[in-house]
């Protein structure tokens, strides 16, 4: 994983959103959706980013696109930094990144076809020749298992599996080197998701993508991911390289979700650590270690200070101040 | 059909369909499916969306929407048969005897009344009891479902309540009662996984503790390997298979069940490539002639496939598969 160069580079990331009203005199209370996050995205591999809903995942993929304002940290995509950029840079940087979302139903217009839709970057960016483009559309139409006489469809006319499939090929359409995908597969069918799976992994392997890959899905992440982060909270609470943080979690929280997945045959009794309350509401987090409220096997002192992250080995951090 | 027998399930349905009728032209959601749920047993039902699965479930309880309705077969529960019921008597029956509990426990619950209202409106409605017995039941059912201060839930407001706790009340109102059955709809899929992994173990208490059938639809094969005793899989409105929850796992006969099985990521085995099931559900409009609903997408179909839709048949003990390929040597 070191040998490869960071593609992107995140350090203290922060992004704060105002709630309720605004007193004079008084500050505006806010949601630390992210709250201070620092990691590293190498070259053609895959990070999964997993948690549970309201943990600021989304929110976190929008930030590395710098498709909402940060509100504080930086982040070196190739080694420039994007906060520094003005318009014109950023989107010619944006050719190189790209972003998949959950709902193909939203985020296709409804009102284009879908060689339009396809076509839709390359003409944003300023690619010549409406033949040379077509035939970049119906390479990647073809590449993504959509029929290129489809092109003249409208979006309303396909299955959520093909849709994604017609996402997926918009975001390769400017070959990027980076795609963000945001809980791609979490609308699908399972006979479908495995379909969109395979095909994820098979243009990784054919274009050196590197994935950003966002889910709540384990088993999800397990299959598609080198290497995976779990955020709480607004935070990373732990990161490491997949077959590390299955055999052995050693953040209490981590082991707590790892507990909880079903079990994948009825003869396997798992021993479980079920977790007890609700995530507690963002906009008041708990004080020190934001776990503590739920963890099994908190201490006082945990609610002092927060945890700062601790080498479990070099591709293996978590932030417990138990471990 | 034979007259009424005495069955020994529970709840026995046999030949249900459920018929929609748009534009003059009916389209089957569900189609010819019989199954059996006995006392004491959690019954899966599995399938992908728009399988049937929670159309299936509805017409139970005669909770059809419109313009569907239930067109044929016979739902026998304690020998009665629920479809000969007049609306008067399925009230009586609904959240009592048999209740349901939903995927959504925001849109289930009302959001104007506070959840002390509505969890006591189940005790008054089915028990002749006083606003005050009912309110104390109201706590008791509430601190059965493991929420942790009823005395101040029953005050709130269901948008005050998180979704795991939503769904507790929903729970809470559903066995209020004490029903023979509970049929929950998908209803862990919209809370995360350590939140339903709490709701699991809560359903698992409620068997044991009261004595419940329960009739659990899901499209999480996971689920049923955590909590299900035996399993319905359901494929364009129809049963394709059906058996106990470790001979489905072990031995799956049906081709659409055997790779259903194998395209679900595996935490512990990890694969490069997942097996895929290639093509799409078909939509209800190519469902009208006979043939198998899964021929287009099977791997071993031929002739027959395509122009006679199978039987269930049974396949071992316990163990019922419709496949026309079903004894020959399969892959």
């Amino acid at each position: 994983m070191t040998s490869a160069a960071p593609i992107l580079e995140i350090s203290g990331l922060k992004k704060h959103f105002p709630v309720g009203t605004w007193r004079i005199g008084s500050k505006r209370e806010t949601v630390k959706a992210v709250d201070g996050i620092s990691f590293n995205i190498y070259e053609g591999e895959t990070l999964g980013i997993v948690g549970e809903s309201g943990c600021g995942k989304s929110t976190l993929a929008r930030l590395l696109l710098r498709l909402i304002p940060v509100t504080d940290g930086r982040v070196f995509f190739k080694g420039t930094d994007l906060l520094a950029m003005n318009r014109l840079e950023l989107k010619r940087i944006r050719k190189q990144m790209q972003i998949i979302f959950q709902d193909p139903f939203s985020s296709l217009d409804p009102r284009k076809r879908i060689g339009k839709i396809i076509d839709e970057p390359l003409r944003i960016h300023g690619v010549r020749g409406s033949h040379n483009r077509t035939k970049i559309v119906q390479k990647l139409m073809e590449r993504v298992g959509i029929n290129y006489e489809w092109a003249d469809r409208y979006p309303h006319e396909f299955s959520g599996g093909q849709r994604q499939r017609i996402a997926i090929a918009r975001a390769l359409v400017l070959n990027p080197s980076l795609i963000i995908c945001d809980e791609p597969v979490s609308a699908l069918d399972v006979s479908i998701q495995a379909q969109v799976l395979n095909l994820f992994k098979n243009l990784q392997r054919e274009l050196g993508l590197t994935y950003v890959f966002i889910s709540h899905d384990l088993s999800v992440i397990r299959h598609i991911c080198k290497r995976i982060a779990v955020m709480y909270l607004g935070k990373i609470i732990e990161i490491s390289d997949a077959d590390d943080l299955f055999a052995s979690p050693a953040h209490p929280y981590t082991q707590a979700l790892l507990s909880a997945i079903p079990v994948s045959h009825p003869k396997h009794v798992k021993k479980r650590t079920i977790l007890t309350g609700d995530v507690p509401n963002p906009r008041h987090p708990p004080k020190g270690c934001r776990f503590h409220t739920r963890c099994p096997i908190a201490e006082p002192s945990c609610s002092a200070s927060e945890p700062p992250m601790k080498n479990i080995n070099s591709n293996h951090q978590a932030a417990c101040h138990l471990i | 059909m034979n007259p009424l027998q005495p069955s020994p399930y529970l709840l026995d349905c046999q030949g249900l369909s459920v018929t929609f009728r748009i534009d003059g032209r009916d389209f089957k959601a569900v189609n010819n499916v019989s199954f059996q749920l006995a006392r004491g047993e959690v019954l899966g039902v599995v399938g992908e969306s728009g399988c049937g699965k929670s159309m299936m479930a509805l017409a139970q309880l005669n909770l059809v929407p419109e313009p569907g309705y239930v067109s044929g077969g016979r739902i026998l529960f304690q020998d009665q048969d629920l479809r000969a019921k007049t609306e008067r008597q399925m009230q009586a029956i609904r959240g009592n005897r048999i209740s349901m509990i939903f995927q959504e426990p925001m849109t289930s619950l009302n959001p104007v009344f506070r959840i002390g209202r509505q969890v006591a409106e189940v005790f008054l409605k089915h028990q002749n009891i006083s606003r005050k017995e009912a309110g104390e039941l109201t706590l008791q059912a509430l601190e059965d479902v493991g929420i942790p201060a009823p005395h101040k839930c029953v005050n709130d407001y269901p948008h005050q309540l998180s979704g795991g706790m939503r769904q507790r009340v929903m729970i809470a109102m559903a066995i209020g009662c004490n029903p023979d059955i509970l049929i929950a709809d998908e209803a862990t899929t919209a809370l995360d996984v350590t939140i339903q992994a709490q709701i699991l173990e809560l359903m698992k208490s409620i068997v044991n503790r009261f004595d419940m059938s329960i009739l659990f639809i899901t499209h999480d094969l996971g689920l049923v390997a955590e909590l299900c005793d035996r399993v319905v899989v359901m494929y364009a409105g129809k049963i394709v298979e059906t058996a106990t929850v470790t001979d489905l796992f072990d031995n799956p006969v049906h081709p659409y069940t055997d790779r259903l099985l194998k395209s679900i990521p595996k935490i512990d085995s990890p694969v490069d490539e997942l097996t895929i099931i290639p093509g799409r559900v078909p939509n209800l409009t190519e469902l009208a002639r006979s043939f198998c609903p899964f021929e287009p997408r099977c791997l071993i179909s031929s002739e027959v496939c395509r122009n006679v839709s199978p039987e269930l048949q049974k396949a071992e003990k316990d163990h019922y598969v419709s496949c026309h390929h079903y004894g020959e040597a399969t892959s």
